[in-house]
């Protein structure tokens, strides 16, 4: 391809060029800016959740499981709902330290689940609390109204990415015929 | 004709592609759309910032609220217009307000195209570079809109904001203004 048969576009650009060095420059400034590195003072911020959601875990399950037969099973649950949330927040901290970056989007996509997995627990907490006193139902509808809210950001977010999913395979199937 | 419909379209089914992966959170998507469009839009905002370093200042700006606006682009097929609007607010932003509506410089006035002939001169890169350089910023950067993405009025309308009429009339004076300017510099170079 001689230089006339270029696209007028692309000879233009080249009339008026952004240096390869400062390029570069931009180019890596902004690839940060999509996942975020961890500084030392963020890793150690996060070590701390990490480790007390794994000693939490453990301690709650084992207090869970040696408590005696006469415990109600409420109480046992209780402390497994607690054991659980604990084993989330290990889980969570523990992928980002392990990753060592912060993914917006991701992160994001995360974030509602555990929402709405939180919620639901605590929902459920309540529930059975209501269930044996009826004075506690207006925690359950409080809580009720905090799921639903939770269950439309997280409805919102995955029909979104399934949109964008679909669309996205549309386009990549109508690119390829051309390469 | 038919060629650059399709060569248009296919490049708004690259963007839409690419801002839809954005959308999702896919960073290699992010890595590519600035290597598609860090050049363009450098070029775009150096017709509007003629000082370098200012317009390299624009263009960490552009891009920074790219990236936090991306996420909310509701037609992904309109980015290129999108892209634009933000590169020529910013600019502006920069430079201080678009002066209203300047009539072209009476020189370039008295030179109009004699021939009629469209545009045989506008196929040549450097001549209309140079054009550019010599045309008021608010002729440019419609005429950049124009030579580099193609835009259509309706596009341009927007990323100028002001109504399509007025776009079409501004293209105009800015083509024939453009013309004039190449005329003027042949008639120069003839004499």
């Amino acid at each position: 391809m001689t230089p006339k048969d270029r696209p007028l576009r692309d000879r233009l650009l080249d009339l008026d060029p952004l240096g390869a060095e400062q390029r570069r420059e931009l180019q890596s400034t902004l690839a940060e800016l999509f996942e975020r590195r961890l500084s030392p003072r963020q890793r150690l911020g996060l070590l701390l959740p990490t480790a007390a959601g794994l000693l939490g875990a453990i301690a709650l399950t084992a207090l869970a499981v040696s408590e005696p037969p006469t415990t109600p099973w409420t109480t046992r649950l209780t402390l497994l709902v607690l054991a659980l949330i604990g084993l989330f927040w290990f889980l969570a901290c523990g992928r980002l330290l392990r990753r060592g970056s912060l993914h917006l989007v991701r992160d994001r996509n995360l974030l509602t689940s555990a929402a709405l997995g939180f919620t639901t627990l605590q929902s459920l907490g309540f529930g059975a609390l209501a269930a044996r006193d009826p004075e506690r139902l207006a925690g359950l509808l409080v809580s009720l109204l905090f799921s639903l809210l939770a269950a439309v950001a997280f409805l919102h977010q995955r029909g979104r990415a399934s949109e964008l999913r679909l669309r996205e395979e549309l386009l990549r199937a109508r690119l390829r015929p051309a390469g | 004709m038919n060629d650059s419909h399709n060569q248009r379209e296919r490049e708004r089914d690259r963007n839409e592609w690419l801002c839809l992966r954005c959308q999702r959170g896919d960073r290699a998507a992010w890595n590519e759309l600035v290597e598609a469009w860090d050049r363009p839009l450098y070029y775009f905002v150096r017709r509007i910032l003629p000082d370098e370093q200012e317009a390299l200042a624009a263009l960490q700006d552009i891009w920074l609220q790219v990236f936090g606006g991306l996420a909310s682009v509701q037609d992904p097929r309109r980015l290129a217009p999108w892209l634009y609007t933000l590169a020529r607010r910013t600019a502006w932003r920069q430079r201080g307000r678009p002066p209203a509506a300047e009539p072209p410089s009476a020189e370039l006035h008295d030179h109009e195209d004699p021939s009629g002939s469209p545009f045989e001169r506008l196929d040549d890169a450097e001549a209309v570079h140079w054009a550019l350089a010599r045309l008021p910023p608010q002729q440019a950067e419609l005429l950049v809109l124009y030579f580099l993405d193609d835009l259509s009025l309706a596009e341009l309308s927007q990323v100028l904001e002001i109504p399509i009429g007025t776009a079409k009339s501004r293209l105009h004076a800015a083509r024939r203004t453009m013309r004039a300017a190449l005329h003027s510099e042949h008639d120069r170079h003839d004499s």
